[in-house]
């Protein structure tokens, strides 16, 4: 069949409840100048975070405020809860994965404290990116309010 | 293989990793951190920060290519230049 123009899109849920704004709108370069990639990012307002795919969990950071999932598809997603959030050593952040947990989209997999955070003056703008080099085709993000499960985007990968 | 020692306080997280991940992604060389037998590849963003590398924490540096050594010292000094 036409395998080759084979096209992969994969819907996005909201893992945040909160708005949804473009990822060069992140106080911070290395992601709104897209260093780590692609994507958008959201400016929560419930501390609960969910993965926006079904897949597994490939990383976690120690101090859990970063974790990476890789889609049933092979999209690579970093989840980068606020900015400078590594400072915090972990406090403020409760972790419901460990690396190798399969997940399904919607599944519960952090919960952050935001008065903590945001009493430690971190931001809680927290970049959603997509990290693999040139797997991207295309992104399409909702840039809104939207509550976490719903729908917030899709992407196309190759 | 270059030995490396982590300095900085916060280890390699997210901007250092992208620092690091984008240096490798420009070079032709095959690039590698190994840590207790693994080894993770330089160019994918996953890869590094899943290795949640902290301060103190020691690895190795593997270039394979050409000007392998060049590029080797040229990753080592970017990794210690990070002092965040």
């Amino acid at each position: 069949m036409l395998g080759i123009f084979k096209k992969k899109t994969i819907n996005l849920m909201m893992p945040i409840e909160g708005q949804v704004i473009k990822i060069e709108e992140v106080p911070d370069p290395a992601f709104s100048q897209k260093m780590l990639g692609d994507g958008f990012a959201i400016k929560p307002s419930a501390g609960k975070v969910y993965s926006p795919v079904s897949g597994k969990i490939v990383q976690r950071f120690p101090t859990n405020h970063a974790i990476g999932i890789e889609s049933i598809e092979g999209l690579e997603v970093l989840i980068h809860f606020g900015i400078n959030t590594v400072e915090l050593n972990g406090e403020g952040f409760k972790n419901h994965v460990d690396v190798g947990d399969v997940v399904e989209a919607g599944d519960l997999i952090l919960e952050v404290d935001l008065d903590y955070i945001k009493g430690q003056g971190k931001s809680l703008i927290t970049p959603i990116v997509f990290t693999k080099r040139n797997q991207l085709k295309e992104q399409r993000i909702v840039y809104k309010e939207i509550k976490a499960h719903e729908k917030c985007g899709e992407v196309r990968i190759k | 293989m270059t030995k490396v020692k982590i300095k900085s306080e916060h280890g390699i997280h997210a901007r250092p990793a992208s620092q690091i991940v984008n240096y490798a992604q420009g070079s032709p060389c095959e690039i590698f951190f190994i840590k207790d037998d693994s080894r993770y590849n330089a160019k994918s963003i996953m890869n590094i920060m899943g290795m949640g590398l902290k301060k103190g924490d020691e690895i190795f540096l593997e270039v394979i290519g050409e000007n392998q050594t060049l590029v080797e010292e040229e990753l080592l000094k970017l990794i210690e230049s990070i002092n965040e």
